[in-house]
Formats: structure tokens, sequence, C-alpha cells
């Protein structure tokens, strides 16, 4: 049982990142009707240009330690926000009315472009996030152990979650990015302009993945230029699962998935763990082929 | 024995009820017109028949075979071809191409007698192409043989969408409103085709907004309004039909003033 | 006879592909090799992807089990690798059916993921060693190719080897094209609803185009591991099933000349700025975009409207 309540824990820290990862790729693809593929390599960006941050901040010596964790947590997701705008200006908005697949290639060209990008400037070592970021506080709860960053993770991720919820449903902005998911075309001729609600999705979606990698950094230490491809894609499983452009179906699918990789690995082998997590993929997409939350769609005759 | 009969067919979407056990029968040889406002339920009944939408409740007999939610293929097999309201061409082909995927069914190729291009395949290759030469001249599109499709005049669409239903040689052929979008004169030169392709043995069922065409047209015509049948009969009997007259006039209202 | 544009194109092609080897530069040979085979294979993904429609990228599994059932049977159990040869097409069909059945239906991404899925868990199954047969994340080495007195992996003779496979997989994809069969890929892909109610099964030729494009790729994954007497995970991951894919895009789907060149562009060019050795890749994804930018349909676009002569002429 404690393993259980443990890789609990455990499954929700990992869960947070693939579901933060995850609003990413569903926001986007709510909207563009585009998977994304160079998000998972901004979220790689983000934790090298937070490790950046923070030893300059660090080497400074003046500022307190909390203010620099939320000073490297805010200019990181600014950074990360300029770049998905770009990203999208520059690789997406061209291919607008393109066929869908031109886009999806062009996805995964800025995708390798970005990985590659990283690997020239930072080289294709392994980097270490520093151990004494957060303090090493952990508590003990009826067996199961709580690190300061698993709870700090969980905590922040959820309220952010709530922050985009009251947004997309309580906003205007939320509003208009919530018809631009339903009928782009109609969206337009109601007076919406679609092009802000995207560059709007890219810059939400890329604060989120932009927390999700510096989460990546913090908890796992060690990053590597590829790291967005293993999260990426594992976020990206999430977003399907709950239902692609369904924003709590990615919620939920990040961490089921969380939950699910951390048991599969607790209690059968980290050998399979991917293996398994695509099996459980493809068995619910067989059964709901729309993803958990995803609408279904009928066509009209 | 009826060629189509349809028994009680029920259809709903969530909690509305789009056909509401809905009855007639098709003898071989007709033309048989389905009319009603906007919005009644035709195109679903022909969803329905063409195994688009499974039913609810009801039969669809065919032949005397129950054939009721049939995938649409395998109901295409059995020689009930339609056409669509909103035309559904493969746009990027040609004409040409467009209509030999109508010879998919009475093609006898294999697929790997294909691959290796035997001469049974050369043979039925050319059979079906010839076919196909044949259909165009008969529809007068020669001419746009080689053009693709969505880069043609929307009657001139209407006609390639018959032309692919009319190459799988079906027993009945289902026309979803085959008038919409024409001018007068392509309208007439329809009529003249649905008698040909009548006198030629086929069976044919139509759904029509325009009133005039249909009443020309149709040897019987069943009216359905919300989803309900509520009359049927000759054309004649139709026109001098106080509830269809009632039917028609109380929609006029709302939304095709032009079809009064 | 006047010759059309394209036939001097293959004319061409096939001149300087018959030639190459007297140029007599091993790496260029081993190079043009692999690009032969890597032709065959984005011709088979361009089977399910350019001419069925459906977003395949899991390919590279077919290729890769075409490749580990020679390595498999020759290095494990001793076995002729000639031997091998209809099994690397009727095992991977046999997969391609059974897996692709289940999914057909999914709508394009949720397809994707699912393909990029299975080839995830081949690529881990075969890292794990599944029943001591798969060599683990190493591979199988030493693929034995001594048939009739020749070894089948001397440069020149695999160069042979796949030029002949590319100039077969040529035929049989322009035969495919003239066929009830290939047509009926094109009308899927455009709609299939209007497909069905002419009576063209669309499952069953999505499934026919998944089984048809795995033997195919498996046929290349037999040249492949005797190209390199060796097979490994890395060679057949998800990775590798995201270049195919790139290709088929990057050059035209559903058009020959666009596989070959952008085969060509994807593979051949990284390989000849392979002294930037690094920076490639990087400069490769900008070259990406730019081109579906500039070509959103591709190098060589898939042109329609050919017909046989007798149809159009009076009679």
């Amino acid at each position: 049982m404690d393993i259980f309540l443990q890789q609990v824990v455990n499954g929700l820290t990992i869960g947070s990142i693939y579901a933060l990862v995850a609003l990413g790729y569903t926001m986007v693809y709510g909207v563009m009707k585009l998977i994304n593929f160079a998000h998972g390599d901004m979220v790689a960006l983000s934790a090298y240009i937070g490790l950046v941050l923070y030893t300059q901040l660090a080497g400074l010596g003046f500022i307190p330690q909390p203010l620099t964790v939320v000073l490297v947590f805010l200019i990181t997701a600014l950074v990360i926000a300029i770049f998905g705008v770009l990203l999208e200006r520059i690789a997406y908005r061209p291919l607008r009315t393109a066929p869908r697949l031109s886009a999806v290639v062009s996805a995964l060209g800025a995708s390798m472009m970005i990985q590659n990008g990283i690997m020239l400037v930072w080289g294709p070592n392994i980097l270490i996030f520093p151990a004494d970021i957060l303090p090493a506080i952990s508590w003990n709860v009826a067996g199961v152990t709580i690190t300061f960053i698993q709870a700090a993770m969980i905590i922040i991720t959820i309220l952010l979650m709530i922050s985009l919820t009251l947004f997309i449903n309580y906003t205007k902005m939320g509003t208009a990015i919530r018809a631009s998911a339903i009928n782009q075309d109609a969206a337009k001729l109601m007076g919406i302009n679609v092009n802000l609600v995207i560059m709007i999705i890219f810059v939400i979606g890329s604060i989120l993945g932009a927390v999700g990698g510096l989460f990546i950094g913090m908890y796992y230490r060690g990053i590597t230029f590829n790291l967005g491809w293993v999260y990426g894609l594992n976020a990206f499983i999430a977003a399907i699962l709950g239902g692609i452009g369904n924003i709590p179906g990615s919620m939920i699918g990040g961490y089921l998935l969380g939950l699910f990789t951390a048991l599969i690995a607790g209690y059968v082998s980290s050998a399979w763990a991917e293996a398994f997590t695509f099996i459980l993929l493809i068995l619910i997409l067989i059964v709901r082929p729309t993803g958990i939350l995803g609408e279904r769609v009928a066509e009209k005759v | 024995m009826s060629l189509l009969q349809l028994k009680n067919v029920t259809k709903k979407f969530g909690g509305v009820v789009a056909m509401d056990a809905l009855t007639f029968e098709v003898e071989k040889g007709q033309i048989y017109g389905v009319i009603g406002p906007n919005g009644a339920g035709k195109t679903t009944a022909f969803n329905c028949i063409t195994g688009i939408y499974k039913p609810e409740g009801g039969e669809i007999i065919w032949k005397g075979e129950n054939i009721t939610g049939l995938h649409p293929s395998k109901i295409a097999d059995k020689g009930i071809v339609r056409t669509f309201q909103n035309i559904r061409l493969f746009g990027k082909m040609s004409v040409a191409e467009n209509i030999i995927s109508g010879r998919h069914m009475k093609s006898k190729q294999k697929w790997w007698q294909g691959l290796l291009a035997t001469p049974a395949y050369k043979k039925d290759e050319y059979e079906n192409w010839m076919k196909v030469s044949e259909i165009m001249e008969f529809l007068d599109l020669m001419e746009f043989a080689k053009t693709p499709t969505n880069s043609l005049a929307y009657g001139i669409q209407r006609r390639v969408e018959i032309a692919r239903a009319l190459a799988t040689e079906p027993e009945l052929l289902i026309l979803d409103e085959p008038a919409a979008g024409l001018n007068d004169k392509e309208t007439l030169e329809l009529v003249e085709l649905i008698f040909k392709i009548r006198d030629m043995g086929m069976t044919v069922l139509l759904i029509e907004h325009d009133m005039d065409m249909v009443m020309q047209l149709v040897d019987y015509i069943t009216v359905i309004n919300f989803g309900k049948w509520i009359s049927d009969g000759t054309p004649e009997k139709i026109q001098n039909d106080p509830i269809v007259i009632e039917a028609y006039l109380g929609s006029d209202d709302d939304d095709d003033e032009d079809e009064a | 006879m006047k010759l059309k544009k394209s036939t001097y194109g293959y004319l061409l092609f096939f001149a300087v592909l018959t030639l190459f080897p007297f140029i007599n530069d091993p790496k260029w040979l081993t190079v043009i090799t692999t690009f032969c085979i890597y032709s065959v294979v984005a011709l088979s993904v361009d089977i399910v992807l350019g001419r069925a429609g459906m977003f395949d990228m899991g390919h590279a599994l077919f290729f890769g089990l075409g490749a580990y059932i020679t390595a498999i049977m020759n290095v494990q159990f001793g076995i002729n690798v000639l031997y091998a040869l209809p099994l690397v097409v009727v095992v991977p069909a046999i997969f391609a059916i059974a897996l692709s059945s289940p999914i057909v239906h999914l709508r394009g991404d949720y397809l994707l993921v699912a393909t990029v899925g299975m080839n995830i868990v081949f690529e881990q199954t075969l890292k794990n060693n599944l029943f001591g047969l798969t060599g683990g994340p190493n591979g199988i080495f030493g693929v034995d190719s001594y048939v009739f007195g020749f070894s089948l992996d001397e440069p020149l003779t695999i160069y042979y080897i796949a030029f002949f496979l590319l100039l077969g997989t040529l035929l049989l994809i322009r035969n495919l094209e003239r066929s009830k069969a290939g047509r009926a890929l094109h009308y899927i892909q455009e709609d299939p609803l209007a497909s069905e109610s002419i009576g063209i099964s669309a499952r069953f030729y999505r499934v026919f185009s998944f089984a048809l494009g795995a033997g195919v790729a498996g046929l290349a994954g037999w040249v492949f591991s005797i190209q390199y007497s060796a097979v490994s995970p890395e060679a057949f991951n998800f990775m590798t099933s995201v270049l195919f894919f790139a290709i088929v895009l990057v050059g035209g789907k559903a058009s020959i000349p666009g596989i070959l060149a952008g085969t060509f562009i994807m593979f051949v060019l990284p390989e000849i700025f392979i002294e930037f050795a690094t920076a490639r890749y990087f400069f490769f994804g900008i070259a990406m975009i730019l081109s579906m930018i500039l070509r959103p349909e591709g190098m060589f676009p898939a042109k329609y409207g050919k017909l046989p002569k007798y149809v159009t002429e009076d009679k």
C-alpha cells in the first residue's frame, strides 16, 4: 500500500508536467487543428533558458533566493512566449490555407530546428540543474514521502489550471478562443480577430510549457537537448487521451498518464513503460476514437 | 412485390425525432418523388436507405430482403446508388476518373492482376474505360474528360455525379435534389435525362424542391413534414390535396418563399 | 515518336543510377545504395499516406520487421537469406492487416498517434530482446549473405540489388496507379462517404494500403539488413518514420518523381553536407519549413487526368 501511495504521489508530480505541456498542444490544436510538434522543443528550450537565468541571477549574489526563483519563472515564461508567437508567425501562419499535412511537416521542421539549435548553443551533453534551487524539505505523511518540489509542482499546476479554466470560460478573450475553436470562419464573421486569438493561444501554451520545462529541470535536474521529444510525446499522448482540443480533457489525460506511468514503473518495469503507455493509448482510441472527453463528430451529408 | 419498401422507419438524433415511422413503397420502373418543406426529413430518409444512418426503428426492404442498417458500400452493392444534395465528387480528379470510380463494383479485375498488369487486367481496364467513354458520350461530357471536376460549372458537376452513379448500373437511382442550383434550361435537360434513365430500365427515387419539375416528372409522390408521412398519391392528387397545400403554405412563411 | 518530358526524366534518372558505380567511390556507393532502399520505403509509405490518405507515422515498423526477420532467420537459425524472401513480404503484410484493422476508422491525427505508438512499441520490443531473438539495444550483427557462391553484401552487388528493387517497385507503383485498386485509394482519400455510396469499401482499401505498403517496406528491409549485415533498433525507430513521412510531403503525395526528389533532399543532401556535422540538421529544419511554405503541395504535386488514349478517341 505504501508503494502504491508513493507512486500515486510520483504520478501526480509527473502528471502535472504532462498536463501543463499537454495544454499547449491541445489549445493550438483546438483552434488551428494542427499538431504543434515543436511545442515539446519549446519546453526543452525553456529548461535551458531557465538554467542560464538561474546561474546568472544567483551569481549576482544580492537577490534573495525565493525572488530569484520567481524571476527565473517569469522571465523564462516571457521569453518562451515570444518564441512561441514568433514560431507561429514564421512557420505556421503562411501555411494556414495550405493542406493540413504541410503545416505538420513545417512543425516537424521547426522541431528539428529548435532541437538542433539548442544543441548548437549548449552542446550535446547533459546539463545539470543545481540541487539547491528549492529548499530540500520533505514531509512524511502516513509512510509516504512528499518533497517540497513535488508539493510545489502539484499546487502550482492546479492553480494554473484553475486560472486557465476561469479565463477560458469567463472572459471575453476566452469566449473568442472557444468560438474560434468551434468555427474559425464564423468567428471571423462575428468580428473576432482570429489572428489575435491564435497569438494568445501561443502565448498561453508557451507559458504553460515554460513552467513545465522548468519543472522538468528542477525535478529531474538533468536536461538534454532532445528532452522535448520525450516529454513532448508523452504530453501529446495525454492530450490525445483526453480528446485533443478539449482543455479539461488534457488536464485529466495528463494526470491519468502520469499515474499510469508511475504505477507501471513501480509495479512492472520501466523498460516496458513506453510500450505499455502506447498500448493503453491505442486501446482507448479503439474504444473511444476521439479520446476520453473528445467530441463525437458526425459528418454533414 | 415492390422494389423498395420502407416500413415505419424511425430515426432520432439525440432526443429529436428526425423521421417518425415513415412508410412508403417504390415499384420497379417508377419515378418516385419524396417532397416536403425544408427540414422535413427527406434527406434523412435517403441517408437511412443508403446506410449512412442506422434507423432506430422500422425496416427497409429491398426486393424482399431486409437491408436495414447495412454498410453503405454493401447497399450500393445491392444496386442502390445515390447522388448528394451538396455534390460530392472527387474534386481534384478529372471527369473520366470520377466516372470510372462508378465502375468499381462491375469491374472484375483483382488487385494483384492490376499490380502485375496481367492480360485479364488489361482486358478489364479496356472494357471499363470504354464504358466510361460511352457514358460520357451519352451525357455529353466528352469535352470535359480530362478536366478536374472542381473547376467545372455547377450544372456540369451535377451531370458528372449522375454519370458516376449511372456507371454503377444501379437498379435504383436515388437523386437528392438534382435540380438544386440549376437554371431553367439545365432543369429541362435534367428532366429529359431522368426520363431516359427510366426508359433504360432503372427505377428513380428523388427528393426535389422544384414543384413544377416534380409534378411533370414523377409517377407517384410521398409528402412528408416534420419527419412524418402526411400524404401520398399521383401528382394530380397531391396538387389538390389540402393537407399538402397547408403544409407548404405554412412553411413558406418562414423559410422558402421562393419555392412557392 | 515524341517522348514526354517525364520520360526523359526517368531515362536520365536510371542512366545516372546505372552508371553511378563507375565513380568508384565506396562512400557514395553506400549512400546511393541506401538512397535506393529508402526510396522504396518512401514509395511504400506513400501508398498509405499519399494515396489512401492515412496519416501513417509508424511505417519504419514494417521496414524493420523485414530487416529483423532476415537477421533473425540468418543469424539465430542459420537459414540462408534467400529463404527469408517470401517471409519478409508476407509477415509484415499480415502484421499490417492485424495492426491496422482496429484503427483505420480513426480520424487523421488520432490515427497518426496510433501508428506512432505501434512504432514505439516495436522499438521497445526490439530493445528488450524479446524471446532472446532480437539482440537487445545493439541489435543483431553478422548477417551472412552468401548465396550460390556470391556474397550479396559486396558493395557493387548490393547496389544493383537495391537498384533493381527500386526499379521493380516503381513498376509496381505505376501499375497500381493505373488499376482499380490504386484508383480506389484516391477515392477513399478524397471522400470516403461518396466512395462508399458507389460501392467502394473504405475500410477494405485502407487495410489493403497498409498491407501492400508493409509488404514493399519489408522487402526493402531485407536488402537493408544485407547491405549493413546488421540490424539495430535505432534504424527503425519512430524518428525514421518521421523522416519518411516528411519525404512524402516534401516531395509530393502520390507522385513518383516527388517521392524520389523527396528522398534525395531529405536523405542524400544531408549526407553531402556532412562536413557541417552538427549544424546541418538545424538548417535542415529551416529548409523543411521553407519548402512547405514555398511548395505546400510538395516539390512535384501529383497530376490527375491521365487517361488511356482510347477513352477520348472518336470511334
